[in-house]
Parts: C-alpha cells; sequence; structure tokens
C-alpha cells in the first residue's frame, strides 16, 4: 500500500518537470507560427491564415499542428556519408538541453497541499541560476557535433562558427549577470524575485526591479541572448548565401525539427531568465505575490488563493516572456546579419569590456552602500 | 574489520548525502554513479577515435558533477560543468574536428617496457588497496574528511556559493591568489603565442 500523502513531494516533483516539459514543447511550434505572423505583417503580407481547427480558422493557428504532422511522416533520411551515431545524436542533445534549462524557471512562488509546501521551480539546486548556465553550456556539443558528424564542409563550417560564437558571448553573458548576484546578495531565483517585489521603490515610483539597479547588465544580457540563441543578427552559423544551410545541411524531417525545439526552447529560458533577473519574474509590479494572497485568503481560503495567486503568477511570467518573443522576431525582420568579423569584434572588444568597467562599478557602488566609503 | 570498513564507508556515503540511513537512495546513486564513471572511463581509454574519446570524457566529467550534487556540494558541481565539461572540452572538440584525421591516418605507437611497467606497477597499487592495509587507509581518510568530521560550514543553512567564497577567502585565500597568478601567466602566455604568430603571418 503506498501512503500517497507522503509521496506528495515526489509526485509534485515529477509534475512541475513535466509541466516545464509541456511548456517547452509548445514553444516550438507556437514559435513558427508567431514568426509566420509577425513576418507577414511586417512585409505586408497575410501570412498562414487557413489551417484551423473544426472549421474555425482561429488566425491559423491549426497551421503548427499541420505542420508538425507534415514532419513527422516525412522520409527520415541518414545520409550514407556521416558519422550515424553522433549525427543522430545531435539533435536530441540540442532537444534536451533545451528542456532541462526550462525546468530550472520558477513558474510560481509556492503552493500547499496537504500540509506541504511546494515550491513551484522544479530543479531547485544550491546554486541558483548557475544550473542553467551549466546546461546550456552542454548544449553547444550538440551544434559542434552535428557540423563535425555530417562529414560535409558546409556543415563543419557552420557548426564552428556556431559554437565559437556561443562559447565567446557565454563569457559577456556571464559578467553581465555578476552585478545583478552582488545587488541582490544570492544566486536563488525565488529569492531573487522576491527581492524585486518588495516594498522600497526607487524614486518613489519604480518597482525594485533588477532593470533599474543593472541598466547596463540589462542591455549586455538581451545582446548575449541574442548571439546564445543563434537568431538573427548573430545568425551566421545558417548563413544560406554562404553555407547553405550551416550545420542543419544534412539534417530533414524531424531530426532537422528537433533543433529548433530545442533552440525555441533555450530562447524561451533564457527570456524566462531575463525575466527573472531584471523584470520581477512572475511578480507583478507594485503588487506582490505575498499582497495578492493575504487579499485572497479572506476570499478563499489560504490553500486556494496560494493556486489562483500561482495561476495569476503563471499568467504575468508567460506574458512578459511572450514580450520578449516578439522582440526577437521584431529583430529577425528587421536587422541585417553581422559579419563574422563583427560579430567576433562586438564579442570581445565591445560587449566584454563594457561588462568587465559595469561589474567594478557595482562593486564599487555595493561596497559602499554596504560598508560605507570605508568598504573601498 | 573488512566488514567494519564497509560499513563506515556506507555510512559515510549516506551522511554524505543527507540520509539518515545507512544506504539511502541518495548513497544507492553514488555507488551506481562511480561504477558508470569507472566504466566510462575505461572505455574513455580505449577508443581508437579521438572524438569518441572526448565524448565519452565529457560524459565522465557530468557523471563525476552529478556526484558532487549528491554530496550537497552544488555549487562545485555546477562549476564542473560549466568549466570543464563546458568550457575545456569544446576547446577539446574543436580542435579534433578541424583536424579531422581520417582513421587510417591515425598513427598508434607500440606498447613500450617502460609502458607495461608502469601499468603492472599501478596494478600491484590496485591490489595493495584491496587489502587489509588499503582498507584501513581509505577508511582513516573518509573519516578525516567524511562531512560529519569534517569543519563546520561558515554559514549554516545558506547557499553553496556563500560558504565557498567564505573558505576562499579566509582559510584558503593564499592557495587562491596562486591559482590566480597561475592563471594570469597562461593567459600572458596565450597573448604572446597569439602575437608572435600573428607578426609571422603579417611578414610572410
Amino acid at each position: 500500500m503506498i501512503d500517497w500523502v507522503a509521496a506528495v513531494p515526489y509526485i509534485a516533483a515529477v509534475l512541475k518537470v513535466v509541466l516545464a516539459i509541456v511548456v517547452g514543447l509548445q514553444v516550438a511550434p507556437l514559435m513558427v507560427w508567431l514568426e509566420r505572423r509577425q513576418g507577414a505583417l511586417i512585409q505586408r503580407r497575410i501570412g498562414p491564415n487557413r489551417v484551423g481547427l473544426f472549421g474555425f480558422r482561429l488566425l491559423g493557428l491549426g497551421q503548427p499542428l499541420a505542420d508538425t504532422v507534415k514532419l513527422l511522416f516525412k522520409e527520415d533520411v541518414v545520409p550514407s556519408h556521416v558519422e550515424r551515431f553522433f549525427f543522430i545524436i545531435a539533435p536530441v542533445i540540442t532537444a534536451v538541453t533545451g528542456l532541462v534549462a526550462l525546468s530550472c524557471i520558477p513558474f510560481g512562488s509556492y503552493v500547499e497541499v496537504l500540509g506541504y509546501t511546494i515550491n513551484m521551480q522544479a530543479i531547485t539546486l544550491n546554486a541558483g541560476f548557475l544550473t542553467i548556465f551549466a546546461v546550456s553550456s552542454l548544449g553547444v556539443y550538440g551544434v559542434a557535433l552535428a557540423g563535425w558528424s555530417s562529414n560535409n564542409k558546409y556543415s563543419l563550417l557552420g557548426g564552428l562558427r556556431a559554437s565559437a560564437q556561443m562559447v565567446s558571448y557565454e563569457i559577456g553573458m556571464g559578467l553581465s549577470l555578476l552585478p545583478v548576484v552582488l545587488i541582490f546578495g544570492t544566486l536563488d531565483l525565488q529569492r531573487i524575485i522576491h527581492a524585486q517585489s518588495h516594498d522600497p521603490y526607487l524614486f518613489g515610483v519604480l518597482p525594485a526591479w533588477g532593470v533599474f539597479y543593472a541598466p547596463v547588465s540589462f542591455v549586455i544580457f538581451v545582446i548575449t541572448m541574442f548571439a546564445e540563441t543563434n537568431r538573427v543578427p548573430f545568425d551566421l552559423a545558417e548563413g544560406e548565401a554562404e553555407l547553405v544551410g550551416g550545420f542543419l545541411t544534412e539534417y530533414g524531417s524531424m531530426r532537422w525539427s528537433l533543433f529548433f525545439l530545442g533552440e525555441y526552447a533555450m530562447m524561451f529560458t533564457l527570456s524566462a531568465l531575463t525575466v527573472c533577473l531584471f523584470l520581477g519574474g512572475y511578480e507583478l509590479p507594485w503588487i506582490s505575490h505575498t499582497q495578492i494572497v493575504t487579499f485572497l485568503t479572506e476570499h478563499l481560503g489560504r490553500e486556494l488563493a496560494l493556486w489562483a495567486a500561482f495561476l495569476v503568477g503563471f499568467g504575468v511570467l508567460i506574458g512578459k516572456i511572450v514580450g520578449f518573443m516578439i522582440l526577437f522576431v521584431q529583430a529577425r525582420f528587421t536587422l541585417p546579419r553581422f559579419r563574422y568579423d563583427q560579430l567576433m569584434h562586438v564579442g570581445w572588444a565591445v560587449i566584454l569590456p563594457i561588462a568587465l568597467v559595469n561589474l567594478v562599478i557595482t562593486v564599487a557602488v555595493t561596497a559602499v552602500q554596504r560598508f560605507g566609503i570605508a568598504g573601498l | 574489520m573488512i566488514h567494519g570498513a564497509a560499513e563506515n564507508f556506507a555510512e559515510n556515503v549516506g551522511s554524505a548525502v543527507g540520509s539518515t540511513a545507512a544506504l539511502g537512495i541518495g548513497g544507492i546513486s553514488f555507488v551506481i554513479l562511480g561504477v558508470l564513471a569507472v566504466i566510462v572511463a575505461a572505455f574513455l581509454v580505449t577508443r581508437r577515435f579521438p572524438v569518441n574519446a572526448a565524448v565519452l570524457l565529457i560524459l565522465d566529467f557530468i557523471l563525476l558533477a552529478a556526484m558532487y550534487g549528491l554530496m550537497d556540494a552544488h555549487f562545485a558541481a555546477v562549476a564542473q560543468i560549466v568549466v570543464y565539461a563546458g568550457a575545456i572540452m569544446i576547446v577539446f572538440v574543436f580542435v579534433i574536428m578541424l583536424l579531422n584525421l581520417p582513421p587510417e591516418e591515425l598513427r598508434y605507437g607500440h606498447v613500450t617496457i617502460g609502458e607495461s611497467a608502469l601499468v603492472i606497477v599501478s596494478l600491484l597499487v590496485a591490489g595493495m588497496l584491496g587489502t587489509d592495509i588499503g582498507r584501513g587507509a581509505i577508511s582513516a581518510a573518509l573519516q578525516n574528511y567524511s562531512v560529519p568530521a569534517g569543519k563546520q560550514p561558515y554559514f549554516v543553512e545558506e547557499e553553496n556559493v556563500r560558504n565557498v567564497s567564505a573558505l576562499l577567502f579566509t582559510d584558503y585565500v593564499w592557495a587562491f591568489e596562486l591559482v590566480g597568478v597561475l592563471l594570469m601567466i597562461g593567459l600572458i602566455g596565450a597573448v604572446v603565442i597569439a602575437k608572435k604568430r600573428a607578426e609571422h603571418a603579417e611578414s610572410a
């Protein structure tokens, strides 16, 4: 006989990971639809608007479903000249790392079930959001191995370009986050979000969000985020004019779309991380999660109030992330692609020094604030 | 004696992963991960193709990180993955991919007498560790460095990173600074070598 009450934390742990994976799997098809619709809007076209469900057009939202079915039933071709094992495993690495990284995002504060307090962050390692970097740094191997195993010059060059770019921009990304860690004094995403919901507003008006404390970090992080996810204007890996399709050249059908699944999941994760670090995560501006819970507890009772607050927070988080997704698409249809030397120049000679100076200034200010002028 | 050592080990592993039972689910996972890490390492040194070996090494690093994580050293685990599996190995993989030697061009030397002597010595050492004396040394070492016998953390119930940095900047500050100097020398060396080659390329 299983003790179901004692099993609640374990069931919750599994369900939270499932939630993250389910959210991550929806990102790719919806983003493809968003990208085509928004692109059409920008270029004054109509875009896919026919495929619907049950006779309703729904703005063409049936299109991703149809695309997925098409990709699943396409013939799965593995060219004869490839390194078979690595060719097959490479897209899986990209997809899995993308989805695992998403499980490190807190989707809400906490709920109470049968006396257990359940943190709505699926993976809560003691190293905080560094876990996301650990997982995403493994994602590079998907791209690198895909390029190499395809046994094709274009693929190899594309893979090397993509991974070199990801490795170079990881440094700027990490350095841009250190000021945020210093300001909030913790690596735990839940604590950072909580600190951002606190009452002392900046200048009495602005919410205490990271973006107002560390604006330079925010800008650098968003730029490096575009580079890390190989999106325009940093998508040289797929520069079709010079490299055919980059590391994707030899891939087709579902294997090809697994790369997209992983990349979109990583885009979503990094957007979520930006939201958590700089834009207050699942917290509404000016109204904190605690206030919502206290207000709702009078009407619904504590457990239900926590669930309701979780749903509100989840909606807020997704809303903020969708804003970033729209920004990604807008950039894709607005900006031209960088040249490779420009890309490396921006990464090493512009972003890195700015991030370093930003870090030094933040360290000085934080030291003065904590220990007085003697802290210097 | 032997039984005692084994029990001690189990207890240490058990306490290392924070369970009161001698070998809880954490201890069992720890043992499984350890055995897997050794098997992967054995496969790694016997691979013919460099890329296979590199990927197995990455896998080994990840297994080690998982073991650190089971011992509640989450920061060490994450650092292991970011630094070793992520940053250092990707450079190795780059080099291997750019060389991309066809299998027939990979040359293998013959096993020399010195190498076989080394293999024999290491087998002897492994055998020594299997005897009572060796076991005693291992369990004593485990006693000294196990979590209960070790130093109490500076910040109990606090984040890993806080404790690691507290140790780095108090007890181990000299070692930390020395490592910093060493890394700096490596960095300068890399710049010097790269610069020399760039000048050569310009003059040529």
